[in-house]
């Protein structure tokens, strides 16, 4: 018989490497992340209230995931390429023109800054609520909205939504 | 009588996400019916959200090889579970998937182990005494001087010839100071331990040996991915920022 917590981690695969592309956008660390957020699910699977959603539990270990990985990149400075990872510690390679028109909504994503790509993939794309995503990135529902909110109207303006 | 200043954007956005209670959306309901403005917003919000919604049901299936490696996680898991393994055993100890990492993780885990009980790294002055574990090397008396002087970032050359390099420090349940550290032989294994200050001494929560043929530099990944998932399950919580540890490394060094 299927273990049902393996099944539901399995389904939730591609989901979870979208979110972790969307945090480090080079494909072989973002199967990484998704690889240790699977190991980390095995280990504390215990931990996992199953009248809660999965996804919202298994995007939280992987966002911690990589916040621990940017931590050890900072303090050890060996582990990655910087240039595999872009948006290593929050800074952002974005610098163009917030107006530019882009052929549709998933390159307008791209866009982003990072902080604002990542609330708006764990609510518009996976559906989560602004309360779950907030618990995910451990930010209050305030900031959660006001990302939200910014990272639309940016993708109103580039996709040409009046 | 609906306050107009209070329709911000966020509060249009919740209404047209559906995320508002009956109250406060009857409040946007009837702004809206009155401004243009707000409806335009309203608008706005509900089409990307229809657009982003689209676009997300076209997602990418997981690469081939990384589907393997999960698959091979959970077997490993099922495996596990179905022999029942006793409570003292660690539950990262070396699974057969640590053989599949990729490249950039390739490196194998030697051994795992959650201390505990376990040694004590000696005080200044202590003689070293044989670790029934096998990392006498922790009991170096110049390793318990760092641990309680040197911040973390430092790297720190023993007079053994190995090397020290401290990572990290974190305050664990019971309000002590621990430090995340690399200790690195030119031939031996290095070693990646967490340790925590109680009773003036430094005691090993875990210690990870890594097998260093495949890296020159730091200890590979593979053991750093234990190590994180130990950290997971410590209840160590985040690591401290420098100032903090500061002050607490400064009070260390005025206790008797």
């Amino acid at each position: 018989m299927p273990d049902s917590f393996h099944v539901a981690l399995t389904e939730k695969l591609p989901n979870l490497r979208r979110f972790a592309l969307s945090l480090c956008k080079a494909s072989h660390l973002a199967d990484d992340l998704v690889q240790i957020t699977v190991e980390r699910a095995l280990v504390a699977r215990n931990s996992y209230d199953p009248a809660s959603r999965i996804e919202a539990w298994l995007f939280r270990i992987l966002k911690n995931a990589w916040i621990d990985i940017t931590r050890k990149q900072r303090v050890r400075g060996q582990e990655f390429d910087i240039h595999d990872a872009p948006d290593l510690a929050g800074q952002e390679n974005h610098k163009g023109d917030d107006r530019l028109m882009v052929a549709n909504v998933v390159d307008a994503v791209e866009t982003l800054p990072l902080e604002q790509r990542e609330v708006l993939i764990l609510i518009c794309f996976e559906e989560l609520s602004y309360a779950e995503a907030a618990e995910i990135l451990d930010i209050p529902k305030g900031t959660v909205m006001s990302r939200l909110s910014r990272a639309r109207t940016a993708i109103a303006v580039k996709v040409g939504i009046k | 009588m609906t306050d107009k200043t209070k329709m911000t954007d966020e509060l249009i956005m919740a209404y047209a996400d559906g995320q508002l209670p009956d109250a406060e959306a009857q409040e946007v309901e009837a702004a809206a019916r009155t401004d243009a403005a707000i409806r335009e917003k309203i608008h706005l919000y509900k089409e990307t959200a229809h657009r982003l919604k689209a676009a997300a049901e076209d997602i990418q299936p997981v690469p081939d090889a990384l589907a393997q490696r999960v698959s091979s996680m959970l077997e490993a898991d099922t495996a596990e579970r179905n022999l029942g393994a006793p409570d003292n055993v660690v539950a990262f100890a070396p699974k057969k998937w640590t053989r599949q990492w990729p490249a950039a993780l390739a490196a194998s885990i030697m051994l795992a182990i959650g201390l505990g009980t376990g040694i004590a790294i000696g005080p200044p002055g202590t003689s070293v005494d044989k670790s029934p574990f096998g990392i006498t090397a922790l009991a170096d008396p110049e390793i318990s001087e760092a641990l309680s002087n040197a911040e973390s970032g430092s790297i720190i050359a023993l007079g053994s010839g190995a090397t020290l390099n401290l990572i990290a420090s974190f305050i664990d349940a019971d309000d002590e100071l621990c430090r995340e550290f690399d200790y690195e032989t030119a031939t031996g294994p290095s070693i990646v331990s967490v340790a925590c200050h109680s009773g003036d001494t430094w005691h090993p929560r875990i210690a990870i040996a890594a097998n260093t043929e495949q890296s020159g530099d730091f200890a590979p990944a593979s053991s750093l991915e234990a190590l994180e998932t130990w950290l997971l399950s410590s209840g160590l919580g985040e690591p401290l920022d420098m100032a903090v540890e500061n002050k607490l490394l400064r009070e260390l060094g005025m206790k008797p």
